[in-house]
């Protein structure tokens, strides 16, 4: 989360713009940078960590800090109270189909999610 | 679908056209738990109700999804019309510059937080940071492309409609599309950059055709800052589903934000080198 948080009384392009970004705390650079490592320093005892958390910077799988700066954005554009980024569109469709598969039945228009399957 | 989800996890999929509501109401079940739609759908432009079919979902205990790749959340926000999760393909418009790749689940947190572990964390879907910055940096003027993307489409389909050479246009933006008021209601400001056509002519045509583009590319993917299409053969498999029109073979076009005077006449000498301006 930045300083800043820009709410709904902001315009969609201020949105798009701000949030999700802030001043890098280490440089004061004013986009925040990439951060390519895939593992975060662990705390004095680490045999506390729940290692499937997405909670804090633990290992890039559980989330990594460009993905969140992203997710935080695309919540607010999106009118939703929270948002995951995954590696592709496919991903999210089948996350989220993934998720009722306890259950029996699903409608689907029109096979969409196939021809997305094979790269449309 | 059938087959991955009924055969790997019992799970019974049920495809319907979803701009029929009378066909949404009639093919639930005791047991649904998820309606899935695309509107504007992939390739045929369909529009379906999004606060409709929210209506008919939560009144029989189920949820709606929505992919909204099409549109973008610039011209629409199924969450706003009472869908319970949105989808986005953000190799799309969201990223913009066809350089990334990346897709999106908002929703609620009760949900969203197994599907972070589920997905994410234990199945492994989650995305490059290299990719997240991308689309991070590219989505900062989404509200600019995707009027262009709005304005441009809107006249490529004007324009194509109006040639004897091309069969049919979909395009929701057009008043002659069939779900021209509801999209007229739920998508706003733009109708999107997606449109489809036919072209009075035999499969090889359809390739002359688009082997003479300059501007507009062959390529799959769509809502890139440069203009894309796709012809989509009349042997295919998805076809039983298509309206009648889409029978013959069909182009999908990702209007780009070029200048609108080069993408309309790149169209236009094109057709005139297949004789069909």
């Amino acid at each position: 989360m930045g300083k800043e948080i820009y709410g709904n009384e902001y315009g969609f392009q201020t949105r798009d713009v701000h949030t999700g970004n802030d001043v890098d705390g280490e440089t004061g650079a004013i986009k925040r940078p990439i951060t390519m490592a895939n593992s975060y320093e662990l705390p004095y005892d680490p045999t506390y960590v729940n290692w499937s958390s997405a909670a804090g910077n633990l290992y890039t799988r559980n989330g990594g800090s460009n993905q969140k700066y992203l997710q935080e954005k695309l919540a607010s554009l999106e009118g939703g109270e929270d948002c995951i980024v995954l590696a592709s569109g496919v991903a999210a469709l089948s996350g989220l189909f993934l998720h009722f598969s306890k259950a029996e039945t699903m409608l689907f228009f029109q096979a969409l999610p196939t021809l997305q399957s094979i790269g449309f | 679908m059938n087959e991955l989800f009924n055969n790997k996890f019992h799970v019974e999929t049920t495809i319907v056209d979803t701009s029929n509501l009378d066909a949404v109401r009639a093919a639930i079940r005791p047991n649904t738990k998820l309606i899935h739609i695309e509107t504007p759908g992939n390739p045929t432009l369909t529009i379906s109700d999004i606060k409709a079919i929210a209506d008919i979902a939560h009144a029989n205990g189920a949820l709606l999804s929505v992919d909204n790749t099409f549109a973008s959340p610039f011209n629409q926000r199924p969450i706003e019309l009472s869908a319970d999760f949105t989808i986005e393909s953000l190799t799309k418009y969201i990223n913009g510059h066809g350089d990334a790749m990346g897709g999106a689940i908002i929703g609620k947190k009760e949900h969203l937080n197994i599907i972070r572990t589920q997905s994410q964390i234990n199945l492994g879907g989650t995305i490059s940071p290299f990719n997240a910055w991308l689309i991070m940096r590219g989505s900062v003027t989404l509200p600019l492309r995707m009027r262009q993307h709005n304005e441009n489409a809107l006249k490529v389909a004007k324009w194509l409609e109006s040639q004897s050479g091309v069969s049919f246009v979909a395009y929701p933006g057009l008043e002659s599309h069939k779900g021209y008021e509801i999209a007229k209601r739920q998508m706003a400001p733009g109708f999107g950059g997606v449109l489809s056509f036919g072209l009075n002519a035999d499969h090889d045509i359809h390739n002359k055709f688009v082997s003479h583009l300059k501007v507009i590319t062959s390529a799959v993917s769509l809502g890139h800052d440069e203009s894309l299409i796709v012809f989509l053969g009349e042997n295919d498999e998805r076809q039983y589903l298509y309206p009648e029109e889409f029978h013959n073979g069909f182009f999908r076009m990702s209007v780009g934000i070029e200048d609108i005077e080069d993408i309309i006449e790149d169209l236009r000498q094109a057709l005139e080198k297949v004789n069909l301006l």
